[in-house]
């Protein structure tokens, strides 16, 4: 870390340059913010805006990366990289594995008498934004300035491990439980119901249920012989194929 | 030149970025083709002898068929994350590079002492964990983008596999961060020192040996990186070529780049982490000899992986996962379980 | 310095773009991402807070809202899942009935 100190120390010389270089510090935090800032809040609108739910994910993984490089420039660096490994590399990842596993759609575009929500959507919000802009600027509190950046160890990873073992125990250790209870229902749902003790009672019931469903026109996915037979039907309907003799000697 | 005006610090940062860079493609490069050597004579064949002596050039002739072979791009493919696909696999790969330190703090004559280290921050390890976890949205994106079901099986099952064995990953290195007590991949290696350089963490003389940690890293990071015997999404005779089967030219080189950096990431991990780095006999008195041992130690887990490629036969997709999660996590707790232990009773004496 | 009130304000806005993303998107997996993105807007008031201030009970307080949200991803998506393999469809318009 000390070698990291030694970055920010700026001599002061007479003139522009002296100015600027002891400045430089204050611009570059007031840059960092306007480019993360705004590229959070560019991928918070794509997110919003795309119809395809991938690329949705994609752009929220951009917002999660942009806030772990703004925690970075609030001296945060251990809740940044655990931004990173848990939002992008865990939460997205199942995000994800279940838009492709699920095949997701590109949300149709909305029927004509619900078409008059968007805009309605967008004023309330920008009604808020300027709500929110008012109540900070013009009748905000003294506009606070943080404390010199080399002056506390806050969010170095000894001061979250002290913090989180001696006096925040107790949400801790809620936490694990609650993640034990998570990890209960995960499991719980993914489970299919007939896994256990299947009879040949069971599994005639289930090529009935199977065969009754595909004469409504339900195939499980999965079901090659079900599909094929739909294939087999539809282009025998659309005249691309003969209908099977009777005897299966045809076309000899 | 006052070196601690911060714009030449960046500069300095800016500098090293791009000589890192630049030496892992040359040894990349270096490294398949003695993989492809190496094989060949473990299966009693030649390899690449021909262009230059000795075969020395085939990496650039390689890089030249690459650049001229022609693009084919899936029509039906999703075409932006078809691009982004390769970008975020080859970034993710080449990012966690900064943080290892190649050497000790040597006096250069100019410049005065110099850690040998691009970027020392206080997280170093977590950075890289999480850059391992981006790297995973390559193959996944790779696999859905080419609209070919090889692809995606291919790309599910790695990026299955990836986050399967990320867990045993991460947690073989919680032994060593206890012992540390620090995450700044400087200050771990740094207190291997004692010992006549050979206090290493695998064999550590005056705590507890992290061998079991160091054998659960090994399996995770072979597994991580998709080789042999964990490397079914994409090998040639199961799915084609898994997730990279629609990838041609210059994005397929990107996705082999990729891998074989991931390799050379994880081996600097290990020998960091658990052979001490830089660490070893005489470097107090010639501090450059540090990088030589930290290369030497580097290219030995290169040729391990080589070795094991030439060597195993590879793992069924179930019996694979059935490993990572019902074997290797369990012992990866169980060393956690045990390293805090030990380390909470040689505490308190 | 970047005053405390630019990243508050930040925060806002990526907390309004979250809930006009749960109200107009019709995707349950969108809807989902949306509640996420309101979640990490607050974390971002944590954070903005813990700098100012200089207490780490604010980054603590993000550690535990990050591991909820892991909580609730697993088991949100295991339900989304579920309601998919029993109607179909990711829509969440045509999910207003309780028989299936």
């Amino acid at each position: 870390m000390s070698a990291g100190r030694r970055d920010f120390v700026s001599f002061t010389r007479a003139g522009f340059a002296g100015s600027l270089r002891a400045g430089s510090f204050m611009a570059w935090t007031i840059i960092f913010f306007v480019l993360f800032g705004g590229l959070a809040i560019g991928c918070a609108l794509s997110m919003v805006a795309q119809r395809n739910p991938l690329y949705s994910a994609i752009s929220l993984i951009g917002v999660f990366v942009a806030l772990a490089c703004l925690y970075v420039t609030l001296s945060a660096p251990f809740i940044a990289a655990v931004q990173i490994i848990v939002y992008a590399g865990a939460i997205m990842v199942l995000v994800v594995f279940v838009i492709m596993l699920l095949n997701a759609e590109e949300e149709a575009r909305r029927p004509v008498r619900l078409r008059h929500l968007i805009p309605v959507a967008v004023g309330l919000a920008t009604v808020l934004i300027a709500e929110t802009a008012f109540m900070l600027t013009v009748r905000g509190t003294s506009r606070i300035e943080p404390l010199p950046s080399p002056a506390s160890e806050v969010g170095l990873t000894a001061s979250i491990g002290t913090g989180l073992f001696t006096e925040y125990l107790l949400p801790f250790e809620i936490t694990s439980v609650l993640i034990l209870m998570a990890l209960v229902g995960a499991i719980t749902l993914a489970r299919r119901t007939q896994v256990l003790g299947m009879t040949a009672d069971d599994v005639l019931n289930s090529q009935a249920l199977a065969q009754a469903g595909e004469a409504r026109g339900i195939i499980q996915s999965g079901d090659t012989a079900a599909t094929g037979r739909a294939m087999a039907r539809e282009q025998i309907e659309q005249g691309e194929a003969a209908q099977p003799s009777p005897d299966g000697k045809e076309g000899e | 030149m006052d070196w601690n005006n911060s714009y030449i610090q960046v500069g300095l940062k800016l500098v090293g970025i791009n000589v890192a860079f630049v030496v892992v493609l040359m040894i990349v490069a270096y490294t398949v083709l003695a993989e492809r050597r190496i094989l060949a004579l473990i299966q009693g064949r030649l390899g690449p002898n021909r262009v230059g002596y000795g075969g020395i050039l085939q990496p650039f002739a390689d890089l030249l068929k690459f650049i001229f072979k022609e693009e084919i791009t899936p029509d039906k493919a999703t075409k932006f994350v078809y691009f982004l696909a390769p970008i975020i696999a080859i970034t993710a790969a080449l990012m966690p590079i900064v943080v290892y330190p190649f050497g000790p703090t040597v006096n250069l004559p100019f410049i005065g002492p110099v850690a040998l280290v691009i970027a020392r921050f206080d997280i170093a390890l977590l950075y890289v964990l999480g850059i391992t976890s981006v790297g995973v949205y390559g193959i996944a994106l790779a696999g859905w983008a080419s609209n070919s079901k090889y692809s995606l099986m291919g790309g599910l099952r790695a990026s299955a596999q990836m986050i399967s064995y990320e867990l045993s990953l991460g947690l073989s290195l919680v032994g060593v961060v206890l012992m540390s007590g620090t995450l700044d991949l400087y200050s771990i290696v740094e207190q291997q020192g004692g010992w006549f350089g050979m206090r290493w963490n695998i064999i550590r003389p005056d705590g507890l040996p992290q061998l079991i940690g160091f054998i659960v890293y090994l399996i995770s990071a072979i597994a991580e990186t998709n080789r042999v015997p964990f490397d079914l999404p994409e090998a040639e005779t199961e799915l084609v070529a898994g997730f990279h089967t629609e990838y041609s030219a210059l994005k397929f080189a990107l996705f082999f780049m990729a891998e074989y950096v991931n390799m050379f990431t994880v081996s600097m991990l290990a020998t960091t982490l658990f052979l001490g780095g830089w660490q070893g006999p005489f470097v107090e008195q010639v501090p450059i000899l540090g990088v030589f041992y930290f290369l030497g130690k580097v290219i030995f887990f290169l040729f391990l992986y080589i070795w094991l490629r030439g060597t195993l036969p590879r793992f069924r997709f179930d019996q694979l996962m059935n490993f990572g999660w019902k074997f290797l996590l369990p012992v990866a707790i169980l060393n956690v379980i045990l390293t805090a232990t030990l380390m909470f009773f040689m505490l308190r004496q | 310095m970047v005053p405390l009130n630019w990243y508050l304000a930040l925060s806002a806005v990526l907390f309004t773009i979250g809930v006009v993303g749960v109200i107009t998107k019709r995707n349950v997996i969108a809807m989902f991402m949306c509640i996420e993105l309101m979640l990490n807007a607050v974390n971002l008031t944590f954070v903005a807070f813990s700098r100012y201030f200089g207490d780490v009970t604010g980054q603590l307080f993000v550690f535990i809202v990050m591991t909820v949200a892991a909580a609730e991803a697993a088991v949100g998506l295991g339900i989304i899942i579920a309601i998919f393999r029993n109607r179909e469809s990711l829509n969440v318009d045509e999910a207003n009935v309780l028989k299936l």
